[in-house]
Order: C-alpha cells, then structure tokens, then sequence
C-alpha cells in the first residue's frame, strides 16, 4: 500500500468514525441510563437524511436542512418518548427492542410512501479538495471528522461540568439511587432521549453526501452501531470513541484490501474484544440490573 | 412540624410477586422522637422503609406525612415532601466526587447551603474533592446522610446506618443521630441493640413481616435483648 493511498484510506475511515460517533454515542447513553435498546433512533437518522435532501434540494442549504433534520428528528423522538417510552421504561430491555422496532419500520413505511423506493443524493456543502501525503482528499471529510470532535468535546464538557451532566452520570449507576435524592429522573430520560435523537440526525444529514439517501439505510447501519456500542461498552462515552475509530479503521482499510472484509472485520474484532474483556473496552463494572 | 404524629403508616401490606413479605404493618412516628426499629434479618425492615420512600407499591395500606397522604408518589416527590430513606447499602456515585454528591442534592432540593451538614459532619469537608468509590464506609454513611438533610427534611429513615463500621465512627454517628433528633423526626433500623437502646424514644419489633411489639417506655426499652427478643 502506497503512502497516498494509505493517507487516503485513514481519513475516510476517520470520516466513518465520525458517523459512527454520533450515531453510537447516544444509544449507549440511553441504554446506560434508562436501560433501553432504542431502534427508533435509526428512524431519526433516516428523518435527519431526507430532511437534509429535501432541504438541500428545494433551498440549496445543506446546513440549514440539517437543522430541520434535527428539529423534526426531536418533535418526533419527543412523541413517541411521551406516548410509548414512558410506558416501558420500568419493562425491560425486551419491550423496548420490539416497540421501537415497531416504530421504525412503520417510518420506514412512511418514507417510502413520501419520497419512493429510489435513492436519493445530496449535494456534498463543502465541494473543495485538499492535497495530503500526495493524495487530493475531500474538505468535507474533514469537516465531518471535525464536527465529531467537537460534539465529543461539548459532550464530555455537559456531562462533566453541568449539574444536568453530573445527573445522568449518577444515573447511569444507579437510576433509584438518583431519584432518592429528589430528581424527577423521567425529565432526565425525556433529555438523554432527545439528545440522542438529535445526534442520530444529525449523524443521517451529515452522512447523507456521502452515501445516497434511501428507505432502508437506518436497517443497513444498525448492527455496525450497536456493535460499537457494545464493543465501547455500554453506557462509556469514550469508550464509544475507541471503538468507533477502531471500526471506522477496519472497514476502511477492509475496503481498500478486500471488500469483503469490510464487512466481517468488525464483528472479528467484536468477538476478539469479548475474550479479552466482557463487558467491552470501557464497560463499567457499575453497571447493573 | 405541629406535635402529634410525623409519619403513619396504616395496614401496610407488601409482595413481592407472589411472596407476602409485610402483614398489615401499622406504625406511628411522633413528631421530634426517634423511633428505632429492631428485628431479624428478613423480617421485612428494609421493605417497610422502601415502601414508606415510594420505591416499592404497597398492595394495600397508606402512608401519611404530617397529616399529608402520600402513598403511591414517585420516589423524588416524597423525597420534596420532605421524608428522605437512607438505604442500608451504603453506596454513594462512585464516580462523582464527594462535592458532586452534594451538588446533586443541592439542585435536587434547591438548597445550596452546605453549613448544615459540614457542622454535622465536618469529616466531609477534607474529602470533596474525593471520589465515591474511594470512601470507607463511615464517610459514605455520612455522605449520604449530609445530602438527605439538604432541603426540607422532615422525616429522615435511616436503614442500618452502623452495620459493619468500627465502634468509634458508630459512636460518632450516634452523637450526630442525637444532633439531627432536635431538628427532625428520626427512623432507624437498627441491629446494634446498645445504639438502639441508647437512641430510642419509643421502638418498634418486627418479626417475620408483622409488628410485633411497641415499646414506649424507657423500662422496655433497656431491658430489650437480643436472643429473648428478636
Ligand atoms: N427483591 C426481593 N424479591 C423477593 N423477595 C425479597 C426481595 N427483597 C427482600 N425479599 C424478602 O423479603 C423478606 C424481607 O426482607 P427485608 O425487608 O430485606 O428484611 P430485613 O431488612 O428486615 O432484613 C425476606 O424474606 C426477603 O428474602
Ligand atoms: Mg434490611
């Protein structure tokens, strides 16, 4: 592998990660906190995409349709939070893999019936190219990987520095414990929710030049999410960070050598993850229920 | 609060799933007083004060706070009412900082007057920059019991708070549990019979989910022992 080709392939990988990142870094928040397995959340993603291709195509701004992405994504995710997740909450991991399941394919339903079964692409914002190590790279990439950094930072800040933050940490060890000291702790579910909701369009929008939008690419990424959420280990943000650059490398690099590595890597590294340490890269040993 | 009782509970009945685990348990707490509750292990303590906290449905039966009925709401808001539960684990956020545990509390109860609790428990004051996993059991005790009393704090349930901690920090406990009874209605489990013995206004002995015995009087009180009794 040449020094270009091999500069090349890092960064689009990184640019993955960074996709990754965002997409992941919520799930395993939620599932850390409030114990859900949350599929809905690839409904917002897809939401955050097509809002980003219609915006984008009817007024021409990218940055504003992601915007839209991201407010419709919360209207929604807010609904269904209120009308269905503050029944289940106290049920199990069980009923909320099958009612947001549930809930996203009755989206996917209804995107098809809005915009049809046929891909859709979205004009990349950012058109310019640099020069790296002798290969000529998309800005946009870099762009993409710049804007998870720092949602990675905002977010480590928040939960780090705010008394909000520092309640979801409390929280994530110990939901009755937190409670017990008089916070309405739903009003905390009902944020983390709508956070991660907003991260999940925001993932789909910024994705969205880069793939092409379609109906189903919420169910073609939501084992490689959950992969790096478990891989991370469950409810560690930055354990999401390590395992989202590690992924993003080896299907990056999967590609480049053999296409079908790209695929099957991941879930390698997945079980080899698992010999060494059970509870993922950064899963807590606070973690219970 | 006014005299008469701070808390009631009335027939109380508890399952869990189809075990029966509380038989009609009926207790009053006099405004002011320390009540201690004494019993064998899995004679349904811990399940009495969870369910007077909210964190457990009872089947039937109701819980009053100064003349308030509370049954049935969520933990947090029992917790505004003013009664806060200690539970018996001794377990604070591990990975928050002793300050953080107290922030918590503080934004909780919008109460962000700590002089209370540092007079206290002054011990808390070298350790804020410490985390919760690193405390030893007397400093979680005394952690968990600085952030209850934040904010209104009328009834304070305390779920063997001496369990496995070395003899002076119980002795220091007992001196703050002593401090704490002129400001607020005090419930105690308690298995150490001397700290029961020495704390109690009145006592209540649980056996096998039932109250069984109410002893109001300093004569029963000191002649309670533990193999005749529990
Ligand atoms: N979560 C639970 N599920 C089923 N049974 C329980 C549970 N917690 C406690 N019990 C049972 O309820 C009874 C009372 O327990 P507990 O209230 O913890 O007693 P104590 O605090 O007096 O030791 C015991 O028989 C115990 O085994
Ligand atoms: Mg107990």
């Amino acid at each position: 592998m040449s020094v270009p080709e091999l500069a090349g392939t890092v960064v689009i990988g990184l640019a993955m990660s960074a996709i990754f990142f965002m997409l992941s870094v919520g799930l395993s928040l939620s599932y850390g906190l409030m114990r859900i397995v949350s599929l809905d959340q690839f409904l917002y993603y897809s939401v955050g995409a097509y809002m980003t291709y219609v915006v984008t195509s009817q007024a021409g701004n990218f940055w504003l349709g992601l915007l839209t992405g991201v407010i419709a994504s919360c209207t929604l995710a807010l609904t269904v939070e209120k009308s269905l997740y503050r029944r289940i909450y106290e049920k199990g991991v069980m009923f909320s893999m099958i009612t947001s399941y549930g809930v996203l394919l009755v989206g996917i339903g209804a995107i098809k019936y809005i915009w049809g079964l046929v891909p859709r692409p979205v004009m990349t914002p950012i058109v310019g190219h640099v020069s790296l190590l002798g290969t000529t790279l998309p800005v946009y990439r870099f762009v993409v990987i710049g804007l998870a950094v720092v949602l990675y930072i905002g977010l480590r800040l928040f939960l780090e520095r705010t008394i909000v933050g520092k309640a979801i940490r409390a929280g994530i060890e110990d939901v009755d414990k937190t409670e017990g000291l008089g916070i309405d702790v739903y009003r905390i579910f009902t944020l983390v929710f709508l956070l991660t909701a907003g991260l999940s369009a925001l993932a789909g929008g910024i994705h969205a030049p880069l793939i092409m939008v379609d109906p189903h690419m919420g169910l073609k990424i939501i084992a490689t999410a959950f992969m790096i959420v478990i891989i991370g280990g469950l409810g560690s943000i930055k354990g999401t960070v390590v395992s989202s650059l590690l992924i993003g490398q080896v299907m990056a690099f999967g590609f480049t050598i053999w296409a079908p590595a790209a695929e099957m890597a991941p879930f390698v590294i997945m079980l080899l993850v698992f010999l060494i340490r059970p509870t993922g890269l950064y899963g807590s040993q606070y973690l219970r229920r | 609060m006014a005299t008469g009782a701070a808390l009631q509970v009335n027939n109380m009945n508890v399952s869990y799933g189809e075990s029966r685990v509380l038989f009609d348990a009926s207790l009053t707490f006099p405004a002011s007083a320390v009540s201690v509750i004494v019993g064998r292990n899995g004679a349904g303590k811990t399940t009495l004060l969870k369910a007077i906290a909210g964190f457990l449905k009872p089947g039937s039966g109701s819980v009053v706070l100064g003349g308030d009925e509370i049954t049935g709401l969520r933990p947090y808001q029992v917790v505004r009412k003013g009664l806060k539960y200690i539970p018996q684990d001794k377990e604070v956020f591990s990975d928050l900082t002793v300050r953080e545990n107290l922030e918590l509390a503080s934004y909780a109860m919008k109460d962000h007057d700590w002089s209370k609790v540092l007079r206290y428990f002054p011990k808390l004051q070298q350790l804020m920059h410490r985390k919760g996993a690193y405390l030893s059991g007397g400093e979680r005790q005394m952690l968990m019991m600085g952030r209850a009393i934040l904010g209104k704090t009328h009834v304070l349930l305390v779920d063997e708070p001496t369990e496995g901690l070395a003899p002076s920090i119980v002795q220091d406990l007992v001196a703050a549990f002593k401090q704490l009874a002129s400001h607020c209605t005090l419930v105690l489990v308690e298995q150490n019979l001397a700290v029961a013995r020495e704390l109690a206004d009145q006592l209540y002995l649980m056996k096998e989910g039932k109250v069984v015995a109410h002893l109001a009087d300093r004569a029963g009180i000191e002649s309670l022992a533990f193999e005749k009794d529990l």
